[in-house]
């Protein structure tokens, strides 16, 4: 199917990707039909929702024969989008996240906009949407207003947020740029190509500094479970990098390698804490094939991002480390003791249950535990264990006798041995713990379990 | 409820010797309130005759003869027959502690709170030993996320369904999945003690957990995708699993890929190469989020995921090296397998079972080893007496250390021996 061969009847065509969301639905469809312009569609498609928001679609079809409703079992985003590029036939498309909404004079503000400037992207700012109140915020606030102007060239456009949803953009620039989405299913950061490459392709963009488009904001800044997305933004950049070569944009990288390193480490930084090496690994490798091709260059970088950059670049190891300590302890620790096992309140309960408790570490660290949990280890601690008693060594605090942790061997199976000692000597005591048989050990204070 | 009925579910399939240790160490219980649920799979030894004789002897034991769908299919049976308060699963070659339910019992009455006891394990080699699992003495109440995390942790215990004790009302509206193979212990205890509050421990009685000769030729192509599909599912959840079980679970995820290709390759590279492309590249994503798992390091999984297939042939060729000495070696009366290592134990998998050889292990004299290895006995070199005619040696020792053994054992004057050019592919991924 030739995809030019949809006459351009209608001016916008709006495209709603929908999944499992029938709270927000019926207002954002509601926005869409009071939309001022009347040349207009409405391409809603159900990307296999489970609840009712396919039926809410088909309500709203009945209603206005503008909605075009599609259903389709469940394949991500970036499939979803591209079935409603495929099928628009507008002059020009939008994009409306089905949670969101948009004010009425939106899209015949930009189309009109659009018509008169020959643009292929006409963009706005937009609006925060939280507990029905709108907070504005402008996205373009490094770029001139009202003026025509070929994005590539203005390396302040990418520093901007994607907001693929506050604009609209020619139907026929898209085509003949190729300009879809990334079609991996589970994958985020979808609008990432779309719209770095769009912005990269485009000879005249105009922007405006009204906001039509009210984006509620979910906070979900959580942790990436999922394995699906833990490279995605990577394979988002590859898709533009390649895109950047194969057009001759070359000029770009700079400042793009700039929005591009940033944009990972804000993934980095928020990538559950079980994938961060892997990620780092990936990003490290990438870091150091851009820098080779001598395309990192530190002006264009912010100075927060820099160091970490150069930071990656000279010693990613100590990178991964200083920032991950608790991950490697975890990993280290772990099979050496009992604390990946009990949460922190568990500390208490296990505590209470044991008869009779031993201190490994007659100092600071053991007095700063039984403050700790005093009640719960009164009259419970029987010893205190050293490795090898010397004789500049008490031999009982406060009535409580000192000995070499080899003289608990007959009762270690009674025992519940606390380590108490500073970090750095905690490894070869556990080991040595470990090795001896004793199982009911405890770091102290070491609370893995998150 | 003074006295609450425990319901005891048995899945029995040609147990056969074993059944009745595990019988009587049901019904001498010091708890005598029971509800003993024998289901027999289809058995097609004498396992159903034993189940009928001991359920004639014990008004508390009642028989079910099913056909033979499967050890989830009986225990679902089970569950639906049970009449008790509590239910508790026993496998047929196991046993348990004589104290064992009445344990548990009073501790889930101490602890009304708590949905589960989970008892302390010990794991008895069919060889002669056992090794004791969690950490005795040490009774402790785990809250929900502790105990859900403890299923992957397993410092205190695993995910196995035998060896707990389940308020009965936990299983309503939940059937054991009939069609995973393996694991399905993991999914069903996943559901089920998302359940409860409480999980309470106390390892002072044992279920003891026997492991026989079959243990040693577990054939892992048995791992279905649906095996792996639970350990995916559970680790995709949005639940806030801790790290560490998340970490523990993705190891054992590669593991069983690992090993799972490894078996496919050695079944027949050819007829399953499909699912050996499948599972490569799903152990090729897992290692590609964990590079920093030591397991992951290891010759064998960096062989088993190379892009290279020069790398995969390695796997192709050693397997046919070891099925081609083993037709050759069913010449001879008695084969003997040199070395007890994961090798040894493909070449014994790749002879026929004819009764009339013997096949026996050999190590070494300055070995350490059991005296049983596969179910077979096992020999130090100067303990045997072998004839030229009717014996053979078939070497099981990587290259680097064959020669020499081979030409001190010529030096001896041993004629028969077959060597094989074995490579590092079969070291035991733990």
């Amino acid at each position: 199917m030739n995809k030019m061969d949809n006459a351009s009847e209608v001016a916008v065509s709006v495209i709603i990707p929908v999944c499992n969301v029938e709270k927000f639905l019926p207002e954002c469809m509601d926005s869409l039909l009071s939309q001022t312009i009347n040349s207009i569609e409405f391409i809603c498609i159900d990307d296999g929702s489970s609840d009712d928001s396919l039926s809410i679609l088909n309500d709203y079809q009945k209603r206005d024969k503008r909605v075009k409703v599609i259903s389709k079992p469940n394949s991500g985003y970036g499939h979803t989008m591209n079935v409603g590029l495929d099928i628009a036939r507008g002059e020009y498309i939008g994009i409306v996240e089905s949670d969101d909404k948009a004010l009425p004079e939106m899209f015949e503000r930009l189309y009109s906009l659009a018509k008169s400037n020959d643009c292929d992207i006409v963009k706005s700012n937009f609006n925060y949407y939280t507990n029905g109140e709108l907070r504005f915020y402008e996205n373009h606030i490094d770029i001139p207003y009202d003026t025509v102007f070929v994005p590539r060239e203005l390396p302040a456009i990418f520093e901007t947020s994607m907001s693929i949803w506050s604009a609209i953009y020619r139907r026929s620039f898209l085509v003949s740029n190729n300009i879809r989405f990334h079609e991996s299913p589970g994958a985020s950061y979808q609008d990432v190509s779309f719209n770095l490459r769009a912005l990269l392709a485009s000879d005249s963009m105009l922007c405006i500094k009204d906001a039509f488009l009210c984006y509620r904001f979910d906070n979900s800044a959580s942790s990436v479970y999922s394995r699906k997305k833990v490279f995605c933004i990577i394979d988002e950049f590859d898709i533009v990098d390649d895109f950047i070569r194969t057009r001759g944009y070359d000029q770009v990288f700079p400042y793009m390698m700039a929005v591009k390193y940033r944009h990972f480490l804000e993934h980095y930084d928020r990538v559950h804490l079980i994938y961060k090496y892997a990620f780092l690994d990936r990003m490290k490798t990438e870091l150091v094939s851009d820098n080779k091709a001598g395309l990192i260059i530190k002006d264009r970088f912010r100075d927060y991002v820099w160091t970490r950059i150069e930071k990656i670049l000279s010693d990613p190891e100590a990178f991964f480390q200083d920032e991950n300590r608790e991950y490697i302890d975890l990993v280290d620790y772990a099979p050496y003791c009992m604390n990946a096992s009990l949460s922190k309140e568990g500390w208490k309960r296990i505590l209470e249950t044991s008869e009779s408790i031993v201190i490994y570490g007659a100092g600071v660290y053991g007095k700063k535990f039984v403050s700790e949990y005093h009640n719960e280890t009164k009259n419970k601690i029987t010893g205190f264990a050293v490795t090898k008693i010397s004789e500049s060594e008490p031999t009982n605090i406060e009535g409580i006798p000192v000995r070499g942790i080899d003289d608990y061997l007959d009762e270690k199976g009674q025992l519940l041995i606390v380590v108490a000692i500073k970090k750095a000597n905690q490894m070869p005591v556990l080991k040595n713990l470990h090795s001896l048989g004793y199982k009911r050990v405890l770091s102290y204070p070491c609370y893995m379990f998150q | 409820m003074n006295n609450p009925t425990v319901s005891v579910i048995i899945p029995v399939y040609n147990s056969g010797k074993y059944l009745e240790r595990c019988l009587n160490s049901i019904i001498n219980q010091s708890w005598k309130e029971l509800d003993v649920i024998l289901v027999d799979d289809g058995s097609e030894d004498n396992s159903g005759e034993i189940c009928d004789i001991f359920s004639e002897r014990d008004r508390r034991i009642k028989v079910i003869h099913k056909n033979n769908e499967g050890v989830a299919s009986a225990r679902n049976r089970g569950i639906e027959a049970a009449i008790g308060e509590y239910i508790t699963f026993v496998d047929s070659d196991d046993w348990i502690d004589v104290s064992f339910i009445e344990a548990a019992v009073s501790i889930l009455q101490q602890n009304p709170d708590a949905g589960i006891f989970v008892g302390g394990m010990e794991w008895n080699y069919i060889e002669g030993g056992s090794r004791l699992i969690g950490i005795i003495g040490l009774d402790y109440t785990f809250n929900r996320e502790e105990a859900i995390n403890e299923l992957f942790r397993h410092t205190f215990f695993r995910w196995e369904l035998c060896g707990k004790v389940y308020l009965k009302e936990l299983f309503d509206h939940f059937k054991c999945p009939e069609n995973i193979s393996m694991a399905e212990d993991l999914y069903c205890n996943w559901f089920i003690f998302n359940r409860v509050k409480q999980v309470c421990y106390s390892a002072k009685n044992r279920y003891h957990y026997f492991i026989n000769e079959d243990s040693a030729t577990h054939k892992f192509t048995v791992f279905s995708e649906t095996t792996l599909d639970v350990y995916d599912s559970i680790f995709d959840s949005e639940y806030k699993l801790p790290y560490y079980a998340r970490i523990m679970l993705m190891r054992n995820s590669i593991k069983f890929y690992a090993y799972r290709i490894r078996e496919l390759y050695f079944e027949d590279s050819v007829l399953y190469a499909d699912s050996i492309k499948k599972d490569s590249d799903r152990l090729k994503e897992l290692v590609g989020l964990f590079p920093d798992v030591p397991e992951v390091n290891t010759g064998v999984i960096k062989a088993l995921i190379m892009d290279d297939i020069d790398q995969r042939e390695v796997f192709v060729e050693q397997f046919k090296a070891i099925k081609s000495a083993a037709l050759d070696a069913s010449v001879f009366v008695h084969i003997y397998i040199y070395g007890i290592g994961l090798a040894a134990e493909y070449i014994y998998r790749s002879l026929s079972e004819d009764n009339k050889i013997k096949v026996s292990f050999v190590v070494s004299d300055s070995m350490y080893s059991a005296d049983k290895y596969c179910g077979k006995d096992v020999y130090r070199l100067s303990e045997i007496k072998p004839d030229n005619k009717n014996c053979v040696f078939v070497m099981s020792l990587r290259n680097e250390i064959r020669t020499d053994i081979v030409n001190n054992m010529r030096m001896l004057g041993y004629n028969n021996i077959i060597e094989i050019d074995l490579r590092n592919i079969y070291a035991r991924i733990r």
